[in-house]
């Protein structure tokens, strides 16, 4: 039988009404719990995985499953309102998305984001069907020194490429890289950067350190004395659900970014250990070297929301293949997953697709019918979601506030991830009056410790030989394209002086 | 008149107080009680500390709720420090494995006359894996290659524990193993399925679906004897003549220091009949764990000589 025929299958078993309904509602969870800071996708699983224990397992993966795309959904949106990223995947959405809110155009960034996470879903769940099995294949090749490379490539590209400045830039990602050091080293068992301090040992948390960079710095610039030459927080003046909507015309202008960013995120997605997060990133800089309005990027157009969000949502979908293929988790969600397979009694591993075909097809088949449920609900919200910013600030920054102690003490029932959460906020705040981006910190944050652990794994296995990392042909490539990303403003410039001094 | 009213009320609601504790002191436990999972959410270590709470409710072993508390990070130390925290020791109690135990070690979170033993429940074994058509069938197919490639040839490792086994295979087999160190058991398996290392230590829950789906095969156990399918084909290392290469991963429930006697009792007996109950069994066999239970003054001698295996090893290893 071919993967769609058994597919067909999978769709009987999924709309059965209670598959139904537990996708329906793993979607919703999932909305919320990612438009709330701090509860992200990991969290809304392990919460909810004891739950379903007493389930059947199809019923219960369909319901975790829709928690984590419907994350995926939701993150956007407090990302593009407040500018506070309710989960990492959505940082990059926030670079647009926010500017766009305060343009007036709110609606349509809600709206373009739940239609992109749709295609980016959509796309990724294709990928999942056709060639799940192939792609976890693919996936393999990567090993430590490919995938060092490959977030190297990440890495060097922050400065260039976020913000203006790229001297800010590149302190802002050491500032990343730096903090992300903190705490016990697994592999050499040195403490860095504890200064004997318990709390330091397991490091600093990811949630905290967002929410206290965006959500607080956020709600302390928001309560800053008017300034009367700006219109301050009435960008909410004429909302209309129907300004919301844009014409066909504009979703086929979009529909090519969707498209390419969801491949990519796609294919970041499935590689062992490199996540939403990295796809998101590293399709908005496709987007601003390739895209239609790559100088405005940054500025509030909807390509960039459209880059992040078709590939974060891609990436969610590309972490089941090596899950379900191979019995590996892909991310950290995923990871939970997993546990929740083992707990209903299923083996994870190669077997998977063979012995427990109605499981897997049935999941793959309400991934389908999840992701338009979500974006059916995602454009109902709308409405609701505006009448946000039509709150007024000294009630609204309270709120903002709340929710951030909450969500920074909810990751781990801990007081120290608070006191993070304000040192965070504050120390942005400050940067931020000096012009410092606060994106990069974050990405550097994420990707620094993925590079350090692959690019040592890599010199372990070649005993300390740095060639690994051209002999490989994958990883070589990756260094190559970093050198040019690097050398080409420096090229340009002295290709631009040497046509003027002819000239 | 009012002031002494409000100090006699005082006194009295400090009275009541006082009576309340010493009437709750005769029968442990009089408290909810926290019993703290030094692991995130989601987990192996969270399932089994998940289940056993479930288990002692479905017993009625007590009214009083247990709450999970997850405080995963630094080896487990963090998970400790929290414990070490708490003002009361009665009515916290904790999951311990031997890789937390070196964590511990390591971060300093061990208390000076060590934590409370409880019980151990039961004990996990450890695998030599490698890549199912991999050159190396045998382990004797291994240990000649790495012989003639002394450090060319890599184990994954995923905790201290995994370096300690290889550090003892090396030694007691004359192997010259080199040792990658990996987040999780899943990254492991990427690696030796894409080709990146020939082999890596697993628990059998961890590559049961791989080895099951002819992905990965077992060279060896670390255990006495053969374990069942589908790990059958894997000879230990004393049945290859290695009569000294035996490793077994303890897990057990420990409580901070200064336990009563009481509660350490009443613990040690409470899990007795957890181990006896049906649920673990399958827990136990669904996961490849021997139940192994020992009652609180077994395991407290059992904890110490094999902490002190654990720490020595740990050291010539160069991982502590």
């Amino acid at each position: 039988m071919s993967n769609f025929a058994l597919l067909a299958h999978g769709f009987v078993t999924a709309i059965s009404p209670m598959n139904l309904f537990a996708c329906l509602i793993g979607g919703i969870i999932g909305i919320l719990v990612g438009a709330m800071p701090g509860i992200g996708a990991v969290a809304g699983c392990s919460l909810l995985l004891p739950m379903t224990y007493k389930m059947n397992p199809t019923t219960g993966i369909i319901m975790l499953a829709g928690i984590y795309y419907g994350n995926m959904f939701g993150g956007a949106y407090s990302a593009i309102l407040l500018n506070i990223p309710g989960d990492s995947s959505a940082v990059m959405t926030s670079l647009d998305g926010y500017p766009l809110t305060r343009k007036g155009k709110a609606g349509q960034a809600l709206f373009n984001a739940n239609i992109s996470s749709f295609i980016g879903g959509f796309i990724g769940i294709l990928f999942l069907t056709a060639m799940g099995p192939t792609l976890a294949k693919v996936g393999l090749k990567f090993g430590p020194a490919e995938l060092a490379s490959l977030v190297f490539m990440a890495l060097t590209s922050i400065g260039w490429l976020l913000g203006d400045d790229p001297i800010t830039c590149l302190i802002a990602t050491g500032i990343g890289v730096l903090l992300s050091t903190i705490g016990i080293d697994q592999s050499s068992n040195h403490f860095r950067y504890t200064f004997g301090s318990m709390k330091l040992l397991a490091g600093i948390n990811f949630i905290p350190l967002v929410i206290g960079m965006f959500g607080l710095s956020q709600v302390m610039e928001m309560l800053e004395p008017e300034d009367p030459s700006k219109q301050g927080h009435d960008y909410a003046g004429k909302l209309r659900i129907r300004d919301s909507f844009y014409s066909f015309k504009q979703f086929l202008q979009l529909l090519p970014v969707m498209v390419r960013s969801a491949i990519l995120g796609m294919f970041v997605g499935f590689l062992p250990g490199a996540g939403g997060t990295t796809g998101a990133f590293l399709s908005y800089i496709l987007e601003k070297k390739i895209g239609r309005h790559k100088k405005e990027m940054g500025t509030g157009v909807l390509e960039g929301v459209s880059a992040s969000e078709a590939a974060n949502n891609a990436a969610a979908a590309g972490a089941f293949v090596p899950l379900l293929a191979l019995g590996i988790p892909g991310s950290s969600t995923t990871a939970v997953l997993l546990g929740g397979l083992q707990a209903w009694g299923l083996k994870p591993g190669p077997l998977l697709y063979e012995q427990e075909a109605e499981f897997v097809w049935g999941m793959t088949a309400s991934m389908y019918i999840g992701n338009i449920m979500c974006v059916i609900a995602g454009i109902l919200v709308i409405p609701i979601l505006m009448r946000i910013l039509k709150v007024p600030k000294k009630i609204l920054a309270p709120i903002i506030i709340g929710v951030c102690v909450i969500g920074s003490y909810s990751v781990g029932n801990s007081i120290f991830d608070v006191e993070v959460m304000i040192i965070a906020g504050i120390a942005a705040y400050y940067m931020k009056k000096c012009g410092y981006p606060m994106a990069p910190i974050v990405l550097a944050f994420v990707l620094g410790p993925i590079f350090e652990l692959k690019a040592r794994q890599a010199l372990e296995i070649s005993n300390c030989n740095l060639l690994i990392f051209v002999q490989k042909p994958i990883s070589a490539v990756f260094l190559g394209i970093t050198v040019i990303l690097c050398l080409a403003p420096v090229v340009m410039n002295i290709v631009k002086k040497a046509k003027a001094k002819k000239a | 008149m009012k002031r002494i009213l409000v100090l006699a009320l005082v006194l009295l609601s400090a009275m009541t107080f006082v009576f309340a504790n010493a009437s709750g002191e005769s029968t442990y436990p009089s408290q909810s009680i926290e019993l703290v999972i030094p692991a995130s959410a989601g987990g192996g270590s969270d399932i089994m500390g998940r289940l056993l709470i479930e288990i002692i409710q479905d017993l009625k072993l007590t009214n009083q709720t247990i709450v999970p508390v997850n405080k995963g990070g630094g080896s487990g130390s963090v998970g400790q420090a929290y414990v070490n925290s708490k003002s009361d020791p009665n009515y916290t109690i904790f999951t311990i494995n031997d890789g937390h135990t070196v964590g511990g070690n390591k971060a300093g979170t061990i208390p000076k006359d060590n934590f409370t033993m409880l019980a151990s429940v039961g004990v996990d074994n450890v695998l030599f894996v490698t890549k199912a058509d991999s050159p190396y069938q045998t382990y004797e197919q291994a240990l000649e290659a790495s012989k003639a490639n002394p450090m060319k040839l890599t184990v994954g490792c995923a905790d201290d524990i995994d370096k300690v086994c290889v550090y003892n295979i090396n030694t007691e087999t004359g192997a010259q193993f080199n040792t990658v160190y990996f987040n999780s058991a899943g990254e492991i398996a990427t690696a030796i399925l894409g080709g990146h290392i020939e082999f890596g230590m697993f628990n059998p829950s961890e590559c049961a679906g791989l080895v099951e789906g002819g992905q990965l095969k077992a060279i060896a156990t670390m255990a006495e004897k053969r374990l069942g399918a589908p790990f059958a084909d894997a000879p230990s290392f004393v049945e290859m003549g290695f009569k000294d290469l035996v490793y077994y991963f303890s897990r057990g429930m420990l409580a901070g220091a200064g336990m009563s006697r009481e509660a350490q009792l009443w613990w040690s007996d409470a899990f007795a009949k957890v181990c006896a109950s049906e649920k673990w069994q399958n827990y136990c066999n669904q996961n490849g764990i021997e139940n192994r239970y020992m009652n609180c003054d077994d395991y407290r001698t059992f904890y110490l000589e094999n902490e002190k295996m654990l720490l020595e090893t740990a050291k010539k290893a160069g991982a502590l």
